[in-house]
């Protein structure tokens, strides 16, 4: 396992950015190219047109002794407004093509969610069975954007040797185990998840069960992030919080630095059931710790993490292994 | 407190026959549904509010058996975005509303309803993870255009009317929690309250004691019993978010159940102190949902939990 950052949340040039992770203990680093992401480190444009920007851009990297391990274009996949879904779609395949170009086998983004009808102006997450006509909506969803939307990226991605890790994520069609295992079962093997705790956490999921759930070959990236619930406040309002993100003291549930949700002994559990599961990737650190800033968050994510990290694979002569028959 | 039963759960009986059975299973009061969702298996809505012998024939019903009508029900979506729909939830609602008093009752339970977008769409969009901008704007056009209004409408006839309307916190409406309870009374005044129905709560990860003394006195006019049980596996691999079908038991993560059946008697045991505790003396209406057992045996079950859990008395 390496040590990673989704670098959006540093404000510092491309290079700045690549010392600063040396100085500070990082292996690797996730880059976002676009929609939600302001795309800090990565100008996709030049990227895929220019052959000696790429060389340029990889050369940076590889020389810090530093791994890219996946790019990031989490967007409006399935935006039932046209011009935002093509404009989401547009960089997503585009970072498909980018990722091929650079040799990297990852794009993270997440599922999508669409409206309920193609010319409708805003998404419908169906989040309830009741009232029934939600369920014919969902149904229409899956059946009518997600699938031939799905089936047509996991193709592309799939022809240009690139896994697309999907993030569970509410409000998105894919938000736990059972939704992110439909899509993967539609879309094939090359669709699996960027696994992030921190929206698990407040929909009761106990994000240690899902990662054994999904199982070996699923995984194919996580970002480290934390999430804390407030007992008091989620026993009152429960997890469905329609508070602004900004109000940490008064929500049911934040996102936090590393360690500031769970403790050392949860997040040790937590990458021993990767690595259980045979991840061996990177932990990409993402700040959105609403209580302190970038750099302090993410050098508190990374000091956490330095110990927990599990770096080797046991030797082949396992002796006080019962050998398998 | 009383032992009371949401006559629905005994749709496959008559009238007078569900009251007879209602007797003779030691329940003391009744809340009938007048509408909406309910195919109101014991309440003509438009002839009692027309006809006074029709009112008066079905309270002696009622009466001569010593039973009480503690409140109307007619859950619906009185915010659905399809005009014909949503017209004919808030008609049931007034005509509920104007039927209560005729017939002596004080309260009425129903939903808050769930608005579509500002665009039109003909489907409820439940907003549960305003993150997106998009999000934000549906749920403020909804609280500001839709809610808003019809709520201070509908609070106003239910003054004119002597009437107090409880609203049942429900996924998949706009009210759904504590704070969406109190968001509708700030917007609509004190005849607004709660129909507590703690089953609608447990998988949102609310504990209902303490949103029961959150809401505090004078909040709750009205109490459903029932359960539901959280399978800790399910929930643990899928989370609270289930919208399978309420009959794939063995599949979900959360399901509607007998009482007792997802909670001990411990549990109602707090949960009725805590009513106790803000005041709430009313019944607590037994609803059968449970895809496990047949309704009565539901309800019989139900009946024999209750008994030694609620208090009858005061100090």
């Amino acid at each position: 396992m390496k040590l990673g950052l989704f670098t959006d949340s540093l404000q510092l040039s491309f290079t700045e950015l690549l010392d600063w992770l040396v100085d500070h203990g990082f292996e690797s680093l996730e880059l976002g190219t676009g929609n939600y992401s302001p795309a800090r480190h990565c100008d996709i444009t030049t990227l895929l047109s220019d052959e000696a920007s790429r060389r340029a851009f990889k050369s940076a990297i590889k020389s810090r002794g530093l791994q890219l391990s996946a790019l990031n274009c989490s967007g409006k996949l399935l935006d039932p407004q046209t011009a935002l879904r093509e404009k989401s779609e547009g960089v997503f395949f585009n970072t498909i093509e980018l990722a091929a170009a650079l040799g990297i086998d990852t794009v993270v983004t997440l599922a999508g969610c669409p409206g309920e009808s193609d010319g409708s102006a805003y998404p419908n997450w169906v989040a309830h069975y009741w009232p029934r006509e939600s369920v014919s909506l969902h149904r229409w969803q899956w059946e009518e954007v997600v699938t031939p939307f799905w089936k047509k990226a996991a193709r592309f991605a799939a022809e240009r040797s690139v896994k697309i890790a999907i993030e569970m994520h509410p409000a998105q069609v894919v938000y736990n185990t059972r939704t992110l295992l439909r899509l993967r079962e539609i879309a094939g093997p090359n669709v699996g998840a960027n696994f992030d705790p921190s929206h698990l956490f407040f929909q009761g999921m106990d994000p240690i069960r899902v990662i054994r759930a999904l199982g070996p070959d699923v995984i194919y990236h996580v970002h480290a992030k934390d999430a804390r619930l407030d007992p008091y406040e989620m026993a009152i309002n429960g997890g469905f919080d329609l508070r602004p993100e900004t109000l940490v003291s008064q929500r049911a549930w934040a996102y936090r630095t590393v360690g500031f949700g769970h403790n050392e002994s949860w997040w040790r559990d937590f990458v021993s059931a990767l690595r259980g599961v045979g991840y061996d990737g990177t932990l990409s650190i993402e700040h959105e710790d609403l209580l302190m800033g970038a750099q302090e968050g993410i050098i508190k994510s990374a000091e956490f993490l330095k110990p927990i990290l599990l770096r080797t694979l046991p030797e082949g002569d396992l002796h006080w292994v019962r050998s398998s028959e | 407190m009383k032992i009371g039963l949401l006559t629905d759960s005994l749709g496959h009986l008559p009238f007078t026959k569900a009251l007879d059975w209602i007797v003779d299973h030691d329940i003391d009061s009744v809340e009938i549904s007048t509408g909406g969702f309910s195919p109101a298996p014991h309440c003509d809505l438009n002839t009692l509010v027309e006809k006074e012998s029709a009112r008066q024939s079905f309270l002696g019903e009622i009466d001569k058996r010593g039973v009480k009508l503690t409140a109307l029900n007619c859950n619906a979506n009185m915010l659905d975005p399809q005009p014909e729909r949503r017209q004919s939830a808030q008609d049931v609602l007034f005509k509920t509303v104007e039927l209560a008093p005729k017939l002596g009752v004080k309260v009425i339970g129903t939903m808050s309803g769930c608005p579509g977008d500002p665009s039109g769409s003909p489907y409820p969009n439940w907003v549960t993870f305003p993150w997106q901008p998009e999000y934000i704007e549906v749920l403020n056009w909804q609280w500001d255009t839709e809610i808003g209004p019809f709520w201070k409408k509908a609070a106003k006839h239910a003054v004119d009317h002597g009437v107090k309307i409880g609203i049942e916190a429900f996924p998949g409406q706009a009210v759904y929690n504590t704070s969406t309870l109190r968001q509708l009374r700030e917007v609509s005044g004190p005849s607004i309250g709660a129909n507590f129905d703690p089953s609608h709560l447990f998988f949102q990860g609310i504990d209902p004691i303490l949103a029961v003394r959150t809401l505090g006195e004078d909040f709750i006019f009205n109490v459903h019993a029932k359960d539901t049980y959280v399978d800790p596996h399910e929930m643990a691999v899928n989370g609270a978010i289930d919208i399978r079908a309420l009959n794939l038991v063995a599949k979900r993560s959360w399901g509607y159940r007998t009482l007792g059946h997802g909670h001990g008697e411990v549990w109602w045991q707090q949960f009725v102190g805590a009513l106790r505790m803000v005041g709430y003396n009313g019944s607590l209406t037994i609803e059968h949902e449970d895809p496990l057992m047949s309704s009565e045996e539901g309800i019989v079950k139900s009946v024999d939990f209750l008994k030694p859990v609620v208090m009858r008395t005061l100090p």
